[in-house]
């Protein structure tokens, strides 16, 4: 009799965790805006970092809080599996590179690079966040109240190097960040948190328009 | 002389800002081929499927589904069978599409990615190709998995094919101690100890290797992707990158299939 009370409501338990995480309602909308948000505030502080008008501390200051903003803070992380990731990567081209394939640096070297490029001025200039494609977010995991996602998010760059007020280099890059998103249910509703990932970098070209 | 330097240093001053202010100014992206261009694999679903239209569309226009979808196609492409079979069998493709209301969805499990590779063996750079596709884990949860892989370093292909490479009719007699040879005096010959009736599994070897830390994918070279969603035909699209409105991911090849 014990035992098949015992069983009935293991039955009624695992029922109830099955409906309450099928009931979790993922606010695609909201995560595609945020994962827009996130990728439009990397390309504005990419931007600054590389700006030198501005105080070597203050583009320091944002070097280091552009690290928080991808998975693992741009270092080596664990994702659940006995598994060591590699740092978050940046796979990218540029016109003077001798082979046209893809150099892969990691984040946090990229930029480190930023900080000290050579040109007495640069100028980034990124798709606005609001234009940015977002691949439709797909999920990864469910475990409770909680989901996992993953989407990328499309925006264009221009680069401009200048010595001595003379544009000496110039690039235009496609680049698509992979999205990672947690979104967790909580009385107050669902807060998506997004971290990026692997930057890809499609092609380089001379802009048309200099 | 101090009043020439100091005029110097202001004009210098205003020219530097003045430069500036006209970078500045200069716009730098173009929106029209921003917003022209398939961006992501998604948005190729999206105007397939007349959920997105290309900016240059109109619903308004009678034809805008045959424009639409004829959009889809690499212009070099289409000019390359504008005067042949090709080109009918483009609108015969559009028209079938259009027809049959034909939807391509990211679940489906008839469509491929094919990546090229370029990696090390034993560090030496090698190029094959994996093909990939989506499946379905449990729910609304997918992932990618590898199905196929095909390249010059899986097939074996034996360096010397000989009838007296072999291992001898007698060799049971002395516990096999041939099989220790085998492997130690010439490795690339080693499918000429195969049986007949045995076929290299070219997909095997490419997790063999990687299994054993010896062969390493450094990056994709090309990626393209292949879908048999609509009935009787076969397209593929790639990424074109060009500063026109047509550009991205684009219908670079489509071929009738019996």
């Amino acid at each position: 009799m014990n035992a098949l009370k015992f069983i009935t409501t293991m039955m009624i338990l695992t029922l109830w965790f099955s409906s309450a995480s099928a009931q979790i309602e993922i606010p695609l909308d909201q995560v595609s805006e945020r994962c827009k948000i996130k990728v439009g505030q990397f390309t504005n502080n990419i931007s600054k970092i590389a700006d030198k008008r501005r105080e070597y501390s203050t583009r320091e200051s944002l070097r280091k809080r552009t690290l928080v903003l991808f998975k693992g803070k741009c270092d080596y992380y664990y994702s659940g599996v006995d598994i060591r990731h590699d740092p978050v990567r940046m796979e990218t081209s540029t016109l003077r590179c001798r082979i046209c394939t893809p150099k892969s640096i990691w984040m946090s070297e990229y930029l480190t690079n930023l900080m000290n490029l050579r040109y007495s001025a640069v100028r980034i200039e990124s798709t606005d966040y609001t234009e940015m494609r977002v691949s439709n977010p797909r999920v990864i995991d469910r475990h409770g109240t909680t989901v996992e996602l993953e989407c990328t998010v499309y925006f264009e760059q221009k680069f401009i190097g200048y010595s001595d007020q003379r544009i000496v280099y110039a690039d235009n890059t496609k680049k698509r960040v992979k999205v990672y998103i947690t979104v967790e249910q909580t009385e107050d509703g669902n807060e998506p948190i997004v971290r990026l990932g692997d930057v890809y970098v499609d092609e380089t070209n001379f802009p048309t328009d200099i | 002389m101090k009043n020439k330097i100091l005029f110097t240093i202001i004009a210098l001053f205003c020219f530097h800002n003045l430069s500036y202010s006209q970078i500045v100014e200069m716009k730098l992206l173009d929106k029209q081929l921003y917003n022209a261009r398939i961006k992501l694999v998604d948005e190729f679903f999206d105007r397939f499927n007349l959920k997105e239209l290309h900016p240059e569309q109109n619903q308004a226009d009678s034809n805008y589904k045959q424009n639409n979808l004829l959009a889809l196609f690499d212009y070099d492409y289409v000019l390359q069978t504008k005067d042949s079979l090709g080109y009918s069998t483009i609108i015969l493709f559009i028209d079938k599409i259009i027809e049959d209301n034909i939807k391509i969805n990211y679940s489906d499990s008839n469509w491929t990615a094919v990546a090229n590779c370029h990696g090390k063996f034993k560090g030496k750079s090698v190029e094959f190709k994996l093909y990939l596709n989506v499946e379905n884990r449990k729910e609304d949860m997918y992932k990618w998995v590898i199905t196929k892989a095909e390249g010059d370093i899986f097939t074996l292909k034996p360096s010397l094919t000989s009838e007296k490479i072999m291992l001898g009719p007698d060799d049971h007699e002395t516990n096999f101690m041939s099989l220790k040879r085998i492997t130690t005096e010439k490795d690339d010959v080693i499918l000429n100890y195969k049986n007949k009736t045995f076929e290299t599994d070219e997909t095997s070897v490419f997790f063999a290797l990687v299994h054993y830390g010896l062969l390493d994918i450094e990056f994709v070279s090309d990626l393209q992707f292949v879908f048999r969603q609509v009935p009787h035909y076969e397209f593929s699209i790639k990424d074109i990158n060009r500063e026109t409105t047509n550009s991205g991911w684009l219908i670079n090849s489509l071929k009738y299939v019996e």
